[in-house]
């Protein structure tokens, strides 16, 4: 029996061998089951991984290395590469780089710059995220949510009430912390009767209280307050109402 | 009068920028170096344009450049600091928490790569993120083919253990 090393069975995957070498293994693979063993454990689909990776192309700092670059010529600049993909990982890179480093937004230069850039800006991007679909499957047990809470909570150093933590209409589908600007910041995502994800979130700001304000941020509906030296916002792609219901009912737990 | 290549390089280098500084971010994982990176890469490809191969890929030829550059930065570093070559800062593509929902969108696709020592991202990057042959690889990183391809073979085996120990850990979905 042949014996081929990782290094032909990775050009073997790449197409980087020569044709007489691709048949041998090809034929070799139909009877030697340890081989395709072998070829599974260098199995990669690198499609999400590029497509990942080309969504870092929009966070180039172009205009300012354009500018800093003598006798370049601007008129040869290309447009925003992919600006109107608006796949899930578009959104999905951003968001995750603006929420695990802070960093991007602000930078990447998005050609319709009066979108909030603040952390309200970044929860928005993320909740965007959310289809009805996304939690649908997504169950969980009181005693699970309630650890997932408090867990949370204690990240986020803030004592939420567990109980009565479950404003009406809503179904509880987790608590995870993220992080902006390197502070925690508190999801709890809820699902509406309907589906709709909704999202509280929460960041210790140290800012004085603030009385409930509507807006509408990046096409979602959203409701923040300032409580405690925290900051809330209540969000999901629902009506302002609803919304503004939440926040308050949500306001008298805490 | 500039010469064709000199043209050539002045004419293609703007619509590259974008992917030399993620070439850049790549190589660095920092933000703030890859800016300087890039910058470094396209100001010597101005100034060594009469050196590039009209005809050839451009796009490879500044890579190659930029690659240059970073192995000679990681040099002297490591001469300066009198010890080995720095270990680069994870922290700027990390997720936090390993239930975080970043994970699963997108910094733990990207770590994939990221965290691949750097011999193998960087080759991994080139050949599966920017489309390269290993000819092309090998010749911008300026190494064998056969040093290419073994990168790539461990590289992928990490991948796919990575990916498959997320699968196992994360069953249930989000």
């Amino acid at each position: 029996m042949t014996t081929f090393t990782d290094e032909q069975l990775t050009a073997f995957l790449d197409g980087e061998l020569p044709e007489a070498k691709m048949v041998q293994i090809a034929e070799a693979l139909e009877t030697d089951e340890s081989l395709v063993e072998r070829l599974s454990g260098l199995e990669v689909d690198f499609a999400p991984i590029k497509q990942a990776f080309d969504q870092l192309l929009q966070e180039a700092p172009t205009e300012s290395l354009n500018a800093n670059i003598p006798a370049v010529e601007v008129e040869s600049m290309p447009t925003k590469a992919a600006s109107n993909d608006n796949s899930w990982m578009s959104y999905a890179v951003s968001a995750c780089f603006a929420l695990a480093i802070g960093v991007g937004v602000g930078r990447a230069m998005f050609q319709t710059p009066p979108e909030p850039v603040g952390w309200k800006g970044e929860v928005a991007r993320y909740q965007k995220l959310y289809s009805k679909d996304t939690l649908a499957t997504f169950t969980v047990t009181a005693d699970a949510a309630e650890k997932s809470i408090s867990q949370v909570s204690t990240k986020l150093g803030l004592a939420v009430p567990t109980q009565q933590f479950l404003p009406d209409g809503l179904t509880f589908k987790r608590a995870q912390t993220l992080v902006f600007n390197q502070k925690p910041l508190a999801q709890f995502m809820y699902q509406g009767e309907d589906g709709t994800p909704i999202a509280i979130c929460v960041l210790k700001n140290g800012k004085p209280d603030q009385a409930i304000s509507l807006a509408n941020i990046k096409g979602l509906n959203a409701a923040s307050w300032n409580h405690g030296g925290f900051a809330y916002i209540a969000i999901g792609d629902t009506q302002p109402e609803v919304i503004e219901s939440i926040a308050k009912n949500f306001l008298t737990t805490i | 009068m500039p010469s064709q290549s000199e043209q050539e390089v002045r004419k293609g280098l703007p619509a590259l920028l974008p992917r030399m500084w993620r070439y850049s971010l790549v190589l660095s994982k920092k933000r703030d170096i890859a800016d300087d990176l890039t910058q470094s890469g396209a100001e010597r490809a101005l100034n060594k344009a009469s050196q590039y191969q009209s005809g050839t890929r451009l796009d490879a030829w500044t890579f190659s450049i930029i690659s240059s550059i970073w192995k000679n930065q990681l040099r002297s570093d490591s001469v300066r600091r009198g010890q080995g070559v720095q270990s680069v800062d994870e922290v700027e593509l990390e997720a936090v928490g390993s239930d975080s929902e970043t994970n699963i969108f997108g910094v733990q696709v990207l770590n994939l790569v990221m965290k691949l020592p750097s011999e193998q991202k960087d080759v991994v990057f080139l050949v599966y993120v920017e489309g390269y042959s290993y000819k092309e690889a090998a010749s911008v990183l300026d190494i064998p083919i056969g040093t290419v391809m073994s990168r790539l073979a461990a590289g992928r085996k990490k991948i796919n253990e990575a990916v498959n120990a997320t699968s196992t850990t994360k069953q249930g979905g989000l």
